[in-house]
């Protein structure tokens, strides 16, 4: 008790303002959810009532004083959800301008600054060049980082959503006095609170005194069914405890007296509230593998980039020399455009999606679904419809299920159905207006609505007023009300309740034509329906009548409900109905898809074990009778390592009765055990189970406002089938996103290795730092954004979900940098060396030639013919031939645009019906168009207007490349010379 | 639920965690499969062979595309000629002796008059250029087409087919060999040169008609005097400091052995033998111990002159000290 009360304590001093425990803000953040996680654990609902009031200092009808509360609300804080600690935007900004290659362009652009100082302080007329292409660096570096700044800074708006949940003013007694607009975030512990029927409970409470009082639990539970709460005996779990009333649970019936235990953050829902606002989401699968990606590339550019530079400098190069090369290394190594293509291509699969009704909040989401090995339901609302049916009825011994065809035909002169319609139509709390509308608890509702399409129930009622009536409560477990029958001038008693209380009360049946007595054999037979109807996890209700004697009850009779003058006994049975949440239609198509694609689907629900099973059972999640099923109680008892033992023993689990944190230790032991899940679920009680998962699924017209604010995919037709659709995208994504950094990083190696050539073999420069830009930023891009939108190659929901699958494998590395990106290189130097020559400079003169080449002072380099050239004259040459090694870059890019397009199958095959795509080369041919003939641009990017026929160097090679790899992919499929292509470069 | 655990031991066991090392070296040479580096033996002799193969075949299609390329050129001849090829047809200025290319981009010219080993320096770069022109007449060991050259004038007929002009760098006194180009006597020699450019041809300055307003007064008064003469086929040559000071402290400038390239030189065709024509500059007196900015341009109808791209024009500088 002791350590209890003093781990109460040092939560709720955590959550005072003013950060009483001086920690840094992100210390505190971070200290508050980890205490978040853990289960409340408070005895203040099974301690008597007269030790809680002094424990909370308040007395039972004055309330507290007004200076007492001042004071505790001082202390404490207000009754309100803080929001969690959030960077400011300046912070991510900065992030996001120094994540991935962004340090490495930095580090470029500083190098092309501090090149430009040294020159414009060593000599008189230095060119700007350098200082040209480092703003150019900066630029893109700033662009690029503005872009992702965007992606990530989204402020939090869960609190926001949390927060209206919360009611303005309560009634509250303070100094005796009942205040009706006491603000609610004025409340402290220890202050007496009134709520009504409609009210919003405005903070934990212990109910003291109340008459018929019951709450809508679903913002903790999901489940929206009103459960009464009194002064009673508490249970140990707080979330059961049929005293207590929680924060923000609407009454929707009667009235409860309370004293307030626990105020803000530190009640059930401010800690769900302050987890779901303060977990961080893993990083989904795809980042996380884009960031180790990223890091290799850095790691390798600027080791490269180191030995350069020492070597260069060892060499004795001088230090203008060495950052020239240093730069062209850091910018060629860097796929600059890898980032965009991703973000570009995982946009227009979410457009896609919306046309699907599927919302996606958080891009990377998409394709972490594809990769997803767990799905964690919710029940309530998600796999069901959130409304109650009757499924079932068993009257004159048999039983019927009301989906079937023949049900219409069978029941047309059933008199039992007759007076089971008027029974259930009777014997209701629930009202129906005008306009036909009914409202009621959901039961009620659903059997009015039941009955509704085979009589005018309202008519029933008007010729059948109600006299008097025994409202539900739980002792009793039945509803009685008496009707006057103005024909026949008889009272009609009708009752409704737990077919245990009824069928006892019960001497006769109605049977199709005539009434009988109940006999053992009848009754057994209703019993075993019971049982039946219970098993498949139907509420069961029991209906029975009792037409009084006119002789013994006239017209007039006073029934009095409290003091009975009425007979409850030897009643007529009429029925016994079974309700249901139903699962929806698709449901279990769809779980059987996701199942087929190797995704496991668990059920984690609010709902009793029995219920849930069946649900269970029914939608397929469930194949056997004996499935485990886990309760919250079971859970609360269980470690971690348990947990996940018993994750990984039974592929088949059902979650019954958990409470928030739980589903979120769910999400978190099955991501422990290196899964990929994603939650499901619609209810306030899922937001933290769906922050933390990798990806959170919300249901766009059921699902509550902070389950849609915490989900990274919304599901905007409530349609579980989506999800299937989702994980088809997310795996096809995927294997079109492997093609996409394919071409990317295909580009790379002309990139690279003409900055080697250019140091080890001194030729003039043959591709400039702008013309890599150009490549990686502009022409690339379209057609690898375009390769997402490839058809899948195969059947993707016939294999596993991805586990050791990495986006960028070292078979595609092994085909790049050793295959594909080689074969581009030497159609890049081709042209190169065919325009030095077609200008007098044979490929042996150029060897070496570069201290001459790059020399301002030395304005007469003579070419293998003879001719002297200017330093204008061949920095003109060099462009011109860097302009021909772009044009050859982007033919070959052309060509393997459409050698991309398959990893497996022929291109012959495939055709070239990717629309997008054709564009796309279409478009890459008309940048670099642009790039080298319009005026001015091509002065800006430092390129040429080439002669047309240069165009076509490297034609050759692209057919070539064509061939090789055409003929590669008939030996992965052939599995030729021992699958050996298939070893090496299958990616 | 202890039982339970010990239960979940039998199912729950992780792979035996290798420290990094260790599995580092695993990867080096890993005994029990005999794999090195992650591959065995044979299969770093296929992966090899494959590459060898594959590489192979590449280098060999890019050789033979080159070969099929080099058929369709000229080996005397450029492809793309003046105007049609990027060097133009705007010839810039060269200079000899010029500073060592390893020394960067420096186009100062400085010595110490007094300094023996000084001035070699530099006249043995000039010897090094002007060995070409030095190799006449047939023999061994000589530069081919060197027999091909004839001596030319303004009024010398055309040239045989395979005859190239001399340029008698014996005849350029004071600037000789023997005199180490008047190093020593503080008043260096510097060579210019045209670029060549296939088939260029100037069109030169030959009378007095529209001469360009910034040219110098004195080649002016120098075109007046060859006026109408065939020898004023030249393209002129004109040397001047670059700044008011640079003009004070070049002093007397004398142009060997005529003001200019004689036109007879061009057009430049690649014959063998060809030699560019010189101009040697003589600084009779520059001043001594300051920097002198100096830039010469050619000059003739079709030469466009730009400072900044140094078309038609070649800078240096001249620093002679003498301590």
């Amino acid at each position: 008790m002791n350590s209890k009360s003093s781990s109460l304590s040092s939560i709720s001093d955590l959550f005072r303002p003013n950060n009483p425990k001086r920690l840094r803000s992100r210390d505190l953040s971070s200290t508050r959810l980890s205490v978040l996680k853990k289960e409340i654990q408070t005895d203040m609902h099974l301690i008597p009532l007269k030790d809680l009031f002094v424990l909370l200092g308040t007395d039972p009808v004055q309330g507290l004083t007004s200076t007492r509360a001042a004071e505790l609300l001082e202390y404490y804080g207000p009754n309100t959800l803080t929001p969690a600690t959030q960077y400011g935007w300046p912070k991510v900004l900065f992030k996001s301008l120094c994540t991935g290659f962004s340090i490495l362009i930095w580090l470029g652009a500083s190098l092309c600054l501090i090149a430009y100082l040294i020159e414009i302080s060593t000599k008189p007329n230095a060119s700007s060049d350098n200082l040209y292409l480092g703003c150019v660096l900066i630029a893109v570096d700033v662009i690029c980082g503005l872009f992702s700044f965007y992606q990530n800074y989204k402020s939090s708006k869960i609190m926001k959503t949390f927060n209206n949940m919360i009611p303005q003013y309560s009634n509250c007694i303070r100094d005796g006095v009942l205040n009706s607009e006491t603000q609610v975030h004025d409340l402290v512990k220890g202050d007496l609170v009134q709520v009504k029927i409609g009210d919003v409970v405005p903070a934990d409470i212990r109910i003291i005194n109340s008459k018929g009082f019951k709450v809508d639990n679903s913002s903790l539970t999901g489940e929206s069914v009103a459960v009464p709460r009194s002064n009673s005996e508490g249970t140990a779990n707080i979330l059961e405890s049929p005293n207590v009333a929680f924060f923000s649970t609407q009454c929707v019936e009667g009235w409860a007296l309370g004293v307030v235990m626990c105020c803000g953050d530190l009640t059930a829902l401010g800690r769900v509230a302050g987890l779901a606002a303060r977990l961080q989401p893993a990083p989904s699968p795809l980042s996380r593998e884009i960031i180790r990606f990223m890091r290799y590339v850095s790691a390798w550019a600027l080791l490269l980039g180191l030995f350069i530079a020492g070597s260069s400098i060892v060499l004795g190069y001088p230090f203008m020399q060495t950052t020239v090369f240093v730069i062209g290394i850091i910018v060629a190594n860097v796929p600059e455009g890898l980032q965009p293509t991703i973000t570009a291509a995982l946009t227009l699969t979410a457009q896609h999606m919306i046309k699907k009704n599927c919302l996606v909040k958080n891009l990377e989401a998409i394709e972490a679904l594809g990769a997803c090995t767990t799905i964690c339901s919710d029940k309530t609302g998600t796999l069901t419809e959130n409304k109650m049916c009757v499924q079932h009825i068993w009257m004159a011994n048999a039983s019927y299920f009301v989906m079937e065809p023949e049900f219409n035909s069978l029941i047309q002169h059933n008199l039992a159905f007759r007076d089971l319609k008027n029974c259930g139509a009777l014997c209701s709390t629930a009202t129906i207006n005008t306009t036909g509308e009914i409202h009621g608890d959901a039961s009620e509702t659903a059997i009015l609505n039941f009955f509704g399409k085979y009589d005018d129930l309202k008519s029933i009622r008007k010729i059948l007023p109600k006299v008097a009536e025994i409202p539900f409560n739980s002792v009793n477990k039945y509803q009685v009300s008496v009707h006057l029958n103005s024909v026949t001038s008889t009272y009609l008693v009708v009752m409704k309740g737990a077919p245990e209380c009824i069928l006892t009360r019960c001497t006769t049946i109605a049977l199709e034509k005539k009434d009988a007595s109940l006999t053992t054999e009848i009754r057994k037979a209703a019993d075993t329906a019971c049982d039946n109807l219970a098993n498949t996890g139907e509420r069961i209700l029991a209906f029975a009548d009792l037409i009084l004697d006119p002789a013994k009850y006239p017209l007039n009779y006073n029934f009095d409900t409290d003091n009975l003058n009425f007979p409850l006994e030897k009643l007529r049975l009429l029925g016994i109905m079974g309700l249901m949440d139903p699962p929806r239609k698709e449901v279990r198509r769809s779980i059987e898809r996701v199942r087929e694609a190797g995704v496991r689907v668990m059920m984690i629900t609010g709902d009793h074990p029995a219920t849930a099973r069946a649900i269970a059972l029914e939608v397929g999640i469930a194949t056997t009778e004996n499935c485990h099923v886990l309760t919250g109680s079971d859970l609360r008892n269980m470690t971690p390592d348990l947990l996940n033992w018993t994750l990984e023993k039974h592929y088949e689990i059902v979650f019954a009765r958990t409470s928030p944190t739980q589903k979120l230790q769910i999400v978190e032991a099955c991501q422990r055990s290196g899964g990929v899940v994603a939650v499901t679920g619609d209810g306030v009680n899922d937001a933290p189970a769906l922050r933390r998962a990798d990806i959170g699924i919300s249901m766009g017209i059921t699902g509550s406002q902070v389950s849609k604010q915490t989900a990274d995919i919304i599901l905007m037709d409530d349609n579980f089938a989506t999800i299937v659709t989702g994980i088809e995208e997310g795996r096809k994504i995927f294997d079109n996103l492997k093609k996409s950094v394919c071409y990317i990083l295909i580009s790379n190696v002309p990139e690279i290795l003409p900055v080697l050539v250019f140091i080890l073999f001194s030729v003039p420069l043959p591709l400039g730092v702008m013309t890599i830009l150009c490549v990686d930023l502009g022409t690339d891009m379209w057609p690898a954004v375009s390769l997402a939108h490839e058809p899948a190659e195969s059947d993707v929901m016939a294999r596993p979900p991805r586990t050791s699958d990495p986006l960028v494998s070292s078979r595609m590395l092994t085909l790049v940098y050793g295959h594909l990106g080689l074969i581009e290189f030497t159609a890049g130097m081709f042209a190169y060396f065919i325009v030095m020559a077609e200008h007098g400079f044979y490929p042996a003169e150029l060897f070496g030639i570069r201290r001459y080449w790059d020399n301002e002072a030395i304005n007469d380099v003579r070419d293998s013919l003879g001719q002297e050239w200017t330093y204008a004259e061949r920095k003109e040459l060099e462009r011109a031939c860097q302009a021909t090694y772009f044009v050859a870059v982007v033919v070959m890019q052309i060509t393997n645009g459409i050698i991309c397009k398959t990893r497996y199958n022929s291109l012959f095959h495939i055709g070239m019906r990717n629309k997008v795509l054709n564009f796309g080369l279409l478009f890459e041919f008309a940048l670099s168009c642009m790039i080298c003939y319009i005026p001015g641009v091509n002065n800006f990017f430092r390129t040429y207007p080439l002669r047309w026929r240069w165009w076509f160097l490297a034609l050759p090679f692209s057919v070539l490349m064509f061939i090789f790899d055409e003929l590669r992919k008939y030996c992965i499929r052939r599995k030729m010379f021992g699958g050996w292509f298939n070893k090496l470069t299958y990616y | 639920m202890a039982d339970k655990t010990k239960v979940a031991e039998q199912y729950y066991a992780p792979p035996p965690d290798l420290g990094k090392w260790e599995a580092f070296r695993i990867f080096l040479y890993n005994s029990e499969t005999g794999q090195f580096l992650g591959r065995t033996g044979s299969s770093w002799a296929k992966i090899l062979l494959f590459y060898l193969i594959f590489y192979a075949a590449l280098v060999g299609f890019f050789a033979a595309m080159l070969a099929i390329f080099y058929q369709t050129l000229d080996a005397k001849m450029p492809k793309w000629q003046l105007d049609g090829s990027i060097i133009g047809s705007n010839p810039g200025l060269g200079f000899r002796p010029m500073p060592d290319s390893a020394n960067v981009e420096s186009t100062l010219i400085y010595y110490k008059a007094n300094d023996k080993g000084s001035v070699l320096k530099w006249a043995k770069v000039i010897d090094e250029f002007l060995e070409q022109y030095r190799k006449k007449g047939s023999g061994s060991g000589e530069a081919s087409g060197a027999e091909n050259r004839v001596p030319c004038s303004p009024t010398s007929g055309a040239l045989g087919e395979k005859q190239v002009c001399d340029v008698p760098i014996d005849e350029f006194h004071p600037c000789t060999a023997a005199n180490q180009y008047n190093y020593e006597a503080a008043g260096p020699c510097v060579f210019l040169k045209l670029n060549k450019i296939f088939n260029w041809q100037p069109k030169p300055y030959n009378n007095t008609e529209d001469l360009p307003g910034n040219m110098p007064e004195d080649l002016k008064s120098h075109i007046k005097m060859v006026s109408g003469k065939p020898e004023a086929n030249t393209v002129w040559v004109s040397c001047e400091g670059e700044n008011p000071a640079d003009v004070e402290n070049i002093g007397p400038v004398q142009y060997i052995p005529r003001r200019g390239f004689p036109s007879y030189y061009y057009p430049f065709t690649n014959k063998e033998g060809y030699l560019s024509p010189l101009v040697a500059v003589l600084f009779e007196k520059p001043r001594t111990g300051v920097l002198i900015n100096i830039e010469c341009k050619a000059w003739a109808k079709n030469i466009f002159y730009d400072r900044y791209e140094r078309r038609g024009s070649v800078h240096f500088e001249l620093m002679v000290d003498r301590s």
